[in-house]
């Protein structure tokens, strides 16, 4: 696993069925070609990594949905998120709230299939060139930070811890997801490199996983304009 | 959860205002979401960055009102805006008095106006349905886009319909907040769908133009609560004679035959008297006015029959002693040997007469002084004849008012007379309105005197007639917010007269809140008047006195209604456990120590109407060894109670309670994310060791505090999220709420192994808390009066609900092998600390055995 950084997405649940509050990119549903009247929503019941809510997806999809039994995952290397039928039931995606986005599925969902492969990158997530986490340092004095991004307001609170990230990524596969948002506000999980443990002090290349209290504008590297640098303060909860 | 629980995550919220009458959604960025019914715009116009934290900074715990902030916004100078923010152009005026429920409207000209036009009369706005003509108006769809319905009457501001508001101070504003995704993507269809009300209040001032759109004020719905409400009718006492209000067509049929002695008539006449033809409806007569209008009616009536040669004039006397009883005059007449009279009162009340004699009328009338009595004695009002006489005379009086509507005055009430430069109060139980003045019958002293003042002291005395309440407390406090006049705002407490009430709308006011607040504060029964007070002045003692407060804060629901909260620094309950990880420490200290009203030494409790004749109408609550180190620091508390024995009984124990609880409360304020729980009169639970609180009740003592605390002010940042909240805690005494008493009503299953047990309904939130809180089965310990409460008496609850009006208890379990007797008055506790499964929650209530003191 390369250098990543991974969005939350928020969700208050239910695990299923249409009603629920803030959908924004927490729902994703499914109508299969055999029960067309039909529609199965799936969301995780709290906030959740966007890899555990794929994962979350993938058990309610397969236990409300008519016929399907579902996988929903995310391909690295090609940054697109797929979501398939195990069972050979054909379906169509229904996207809520912004999930379209969150996904990487700007393309128009119609008709019914196996499997469904998202056109775009996801904005949920990020792969970086590389991603550098400096040693914590203290945080006693976090507040709420706001910094314009559209409206967007970073948040942190008491007994937090910093470290001040910078991201390296190529315009080409990451800028787009860089600048929808997703991953400069709210909570995020930042890899460095393959160490899939937490950061500490005798684990320095591990993740961090926290909330992004101020974020830089992302500044392009050299005049070739492939690379860039976003600077972020991320306070993790002691 | 709520748009503040997903900041966290970073969402934001986009802010979007309503104002009551005008069907545009100001925003801060458009969303293209589903508007409100009603609201056709969505307008980006809306700038709220420079405003000043909202909510209530403190509660003012002497007068039970809070400190609330004012909202500041401002409206860009839009299209839109500049479409609403200008004059008029059409108009008209209304030539008639309007309902607050009428559905058409007389107007001088409808020209120009088109069916299904929005029209703004005063704060209302209104739809019409159909232009009828070009002086009528019908089909109106009275107050819409979230205005309310007045009476609208002619002379008037409200007299003139426009087609834009003519002003904009006191229309009401709301403020909102929907949550925006990181991305910038609204949520929901809707635009209310996932959106929180904030903050409702009233456009104090503005717009105000700036150099880039228009600048507006508005206060907090609960800053009406230090308005003055409209002053008392003034005027002046005419009279202290007994009257009556007439009808300008009352009529009354005398039918006067004269018979000769062989069965047939001399003569007859069909009179028609109309007494107060002359008149207007509702004009009070005194009983000889209406008995001088009835003489000249006669004379006319036999004028007009013809019949002066035969009938004579009418007087008011007796030849038996008796005065008042109608006589007339009758010429001799040899012919006449006896009369038969009929005379039906406006066909209500007859009186027959027949009177005959063996010789003639003219032989006859020498002994009857040429009169004959009709059988209509009016000793009182002579209107209702034959009846016993009319009130003592000192018992009423006339005013005749300065200005207004003396149909407005309603009984009971009180008026206040200023005789030799002294005030006297009155009671009055009638009130009868007259064109200009008001009749006031059956009184008696509201002051505490012995005796009402002589009639000769009552008359030309300038009065004042306050317009009153009575009821319990809480009635009346809802009544006082809720009542317009019209009858509109709600169906139960929109009783009093327009300028009684601040005319809120029932669905802002958490009525019960108000019903079901304990006593004594709950049921104390009291009297008010309202001429030119405030609810800040009617009840602040009160609610001082009673540690409670009247404060806007959302509901359940979400809306921001007013609410009836305490303020006592103890309680249990918390619904929500503030630690260190909550405090925002980024720009300042997070935990701040905030100076609090000086505690009193003195506490006075005074009765209103008061005085003059009963000084044991103010009390006086003292703390003698603080007066000698700090000297008198005295506050006066006025509780509107009927009762005087009653008020002593509830005020002792809360002005004492204060005096003593007071010493040591501190007053903290502390920085929080806007996710965290607790509004105005809530208990959170403080797990902090910031050195701003410190901790009396430990040995030894220390910074920090672990404890419950009440939360008197929630101010919130727009622009940044963070909340102040503003914390009461009690220290050096630690207070929890008393473990509730339920007395069992009923059981189901038997005695020994009850399936359910109902208690009584209030304490359903309890239970239900317990419950949640708990995250499972809860355990109740029994006991009867006399026993002391075990750990092996109990019963574990598994679910609570409202059954038949009480709080319906499921048992799960039952050990100790008791038996439930309601005779025997078997009742449920929480269980004690030394055992029986006491959950956490239960553990936040004081126990027998806990060392703590009761509240």
């Amino acid at each position: 696993m390369t250098a990543s950084i991974m969005a939350y997405a928020y969700s208050e649940g239910p695990a299923t069925g249409v009603t629920a509050d803030i959908v924004a990119t927490s729902t994703i549903a499914v109508i299969e070609e055999s029960s067309p009247g039909t529609t199965t929503y799936a969301r995780p019941i709290v906030p959740t990594l966007f890899t555990t809510q794929l994962s979350a997806w993938t058990t309610t999809l397969s236990l409300e949905a008519p016929a399907g039994v579902y996988a929903c995952s995310y391909d690295a290397v090609t940054q697109r998120v797929t979501i398939e039928s195990t069972n050979a039931t054909a379906f169509r995606p229904v996207m809520s709230g912004n999930a379209a986005v969150w996904l990487g599925f700007s393309q128009t969902l119609a008709g019914y299939a196996l499997t469904w492969t998202g056109e775009s990158a996801p904005a949920a997530v990020a792969e970086l060139v590389g991603a550098m986490v400096q040693p914590a340092e203290d945080a006693a004095r976090v507040d709420l930070e706001r910094y314009r991004h559209g409206r967007a307001v970073a948040v942190a609170w008491g007994n937090h811890q910093t470290h001040r990230v910078r991201l390296v990524f190529a315009r080409s596969t990451a800028l787009d997801a860089i600048a929808a948002g997703y991953l400069t506000t709210g909570r995020v999980r930042v890899w460095q490199c393959g160490d899939l443990t937490a950061y500490s002090p005798t684990n320095i290349d591990g993740y961090i996983d926290g909330y992004v209290i101020a974020a830089d504008d992302p500044i392009e590297s050299g005049d070739v304009g492939e690379l860039w640098t976003l600077d972020l303060v991320v306070g993790v909860a002691r | 959860m709520s748009v503040w629980d997903a900041m966290r995550y970073g969402f934001s919220p986009v802010y979007w205002i309503t104002i009551a009458g005008v069907p545009v959604v100001f925003i801060e960025r458009a969303t293209g979401l589903s508007l409100p019914s009603g609201y056709t715009t969505e307008d980006a116009s809306l700038v709220i960055d420079s405003t000043a934290p909202i909510g209530v900074e403190s509660v003012n715990r002497e007068t039970g009102v809070p400190v609330s902030m004012p909202l500041g916004f401002k409206l860009l100078d839009t299209l839109t805006v500049r479409d609403w923010l200008r004059r008029w152009i059409k108009s008209m005026t209304i030539t008639a008095d309007m309902t607050a429920t009428q559905a058409t409207a007389a107007v001088d000209d409808s020209t120009g106006w088109s069916n299904g036009d929005a029209v703004y009369m005063g704060l209302e706005r209104a739809t019409i349905g159909t232009v009828a003509s070009g002086t009528s108006l019908t089909g109106l769809t009275r107050a819409t886009v979230g205005t309310l319905a007045y009476a609208h009457a002619t002379s008037t501001t409200a007299q003139i319909m426009t087609d834009r508001p003519r002003f904009w101070r006191g229309r009401e504003v709301v403020l909102w907040a929907s949550p925006v995704d990181p991305s910038g993507f609204p949520t929901g269809t809707a635009l209310a769908d996932d959106a929180v009300q904030v903050w409702r209040g009233d456009i104090d001032t503005g717009p105000d133009r700036e150099v880039d759109g228009f600048r507006f004020a508005a206060l907090s719905i609960d800053r009406k609560l230090d308005r003055e409400l409209a002053p008392g009718v003034s005027g002046q006492v005419v009279d202290t004679s007994a009257k009556v209000s007439i009808s300008s067509g009352y009529k009354i049929a005398c039918a006067i035959r004269a018979n000769d002695n062989a069965g047939g008539y001399v003569w007859q006449y069909d009179l028609e008297l109309y007494p107060f033809a002359a008149d207007a409806d509702g004009d009070l007569l005194t009983h000889g006015e209406i008995r001088d209008r009835v003489i000249a009616a006669w004379s006319a009536a036999v004028s007009a029959e013809g019949g002066g040669a035969n009938v004579g004039s009418m007087e008011w006397g007796s030849t038996s002693g008796e005065n008042n009883v109608a006589r007339v005059t009758i010429p001799a007449n040899a012919n006449v040997y006896g009369f038969e009279i009929f005379i039906a009162f406006d066909g209500v009340q007859l009186i027959s007469t027949t009177s005959s004699w063996p010789q003639n009328w003219s032989a006859a009338t020498a002994t009857l002084g040429g009169r004959i009595e009709l059988g209509w004695e009016a000793p009182g009002n002579a209107l209702t004849p034959n009846q016993p006489g009319g009130l003592p005379y000192a018992w009423m009086m006339t005013v005749k008012i300065d200005d207004g509507d003396p149909s407005t005055i309603t009984a009971p009430g009180i008026v206040a007379l200023t005789i030799d430069g002294q005030r006297r109060a009155i009671r009055y139980a009638l009130a009868s309105a007259a064109s200009d003045s008001v009749y006031l019958a059956v009184l008696s002293p509201a002051d505490g005197a012995a005796a009402l003042p002589t009639r000769e002291q009552m008359v030309k005395a300038d009065a004042q007639i306050l317009l009153g309440d009575e009821g319990t407390l809480p009635e009346m406090m809802l009544r006082c917010l809720m009542s317009s006049g019209t009858g509109e705002r709600s169906a139960t407490y929109d009783t009093l007269e327009r300028g009684q009430g601040y005319g809120i709308d029932e669905a802002l006011v958490d009525a019960a809140s108000f019903t079901g607040a304990p006593a004594p504060i709950g049921s104390l029964v009291g009297e008010v008047s309202s001429a030119g007070a405030s609810f800040a002045g009617l009840f602040g003692g009160a609610l001082g006195l009673f540690r409670h407060a009247v404060v806007a804060r959302p509901n359940a629901a979400g809306a921001v209604t007013l609410r009836l909260v305490s303020t006592a620094p103890f309680g249990a309950g918390h619904v929500y456990t503030i630690t260190d990880t909550d405090l925002l420490s980024a720009t300042d200290d997070p935990v701040s120590s905030v100076r609090r009203a000086e505690s009193p030494t003195s506490i006075a409790v005074v009765r209103p109407l008061g005085g003059g004749a009963d000084d044991g109408d103010r009390f006086v609550f003292v703390d003698a060894e603080q007066i000698d180190a700090r000297g008198l620091v005295e506050v006066e508390l006025t509780v509107p109670a009927v009762d005087r024995a009653a008020l002593w009984d509830a005020a002792g124990p809360a002005a004492t309670s204060q005096l003593a609880g007071d010493q040591t409360a501190q007053t903290v304020e502390a920085r929080v994310p806007p996710w965290v729980l607790g509004d105005v009169g809530d208990i959170v639970q403080l797990e902090i060791t910031h050195p701003a609180l410190w901790t009396w009740s430990t040995a030894p003592a220390g910074p920090g505090y672990a404890g419950a605390a009440r939360v008197v002010g929630r101010r919130l940042d727009l622009v940044t999220g963070a909340v102040t909240l503003t914390l009461l805690a009690d220290s050096g005494v630690s207070v929890a709420g008393l473990s509730p008493s339920m007395l069992i009503a009923a059981h189901g299953g038997t005695a020994a192994a009850p399936t359910t047990i109902d208690v009584p309904l209030l304490y359903l939130e309890h239970m239900t808390t317990a419950l949640t809180e708990a995250v499972g089965n809860v355990w109740l310990s029994h006991y009867q009066p006399g026993q002391i409460e075990t750990v092996t008496q109990l019963h574990e609850i598994s679910a609570a609900a409202e059954s038949g009006g009480l709080c319906r208890l499921t048992v799960a379990s039952t050990s100790g092998g008791h038996s439930l007797s309601t005779a025997l008055l078997s009742s449920l506790t929480l269980p004690t600390l030394d055992g029986g499964n006491l959950s956490t929650w239960q553990a936040n209530f004081a126990h027998v055995d806990d060392g703590t003191t009761w509240g």
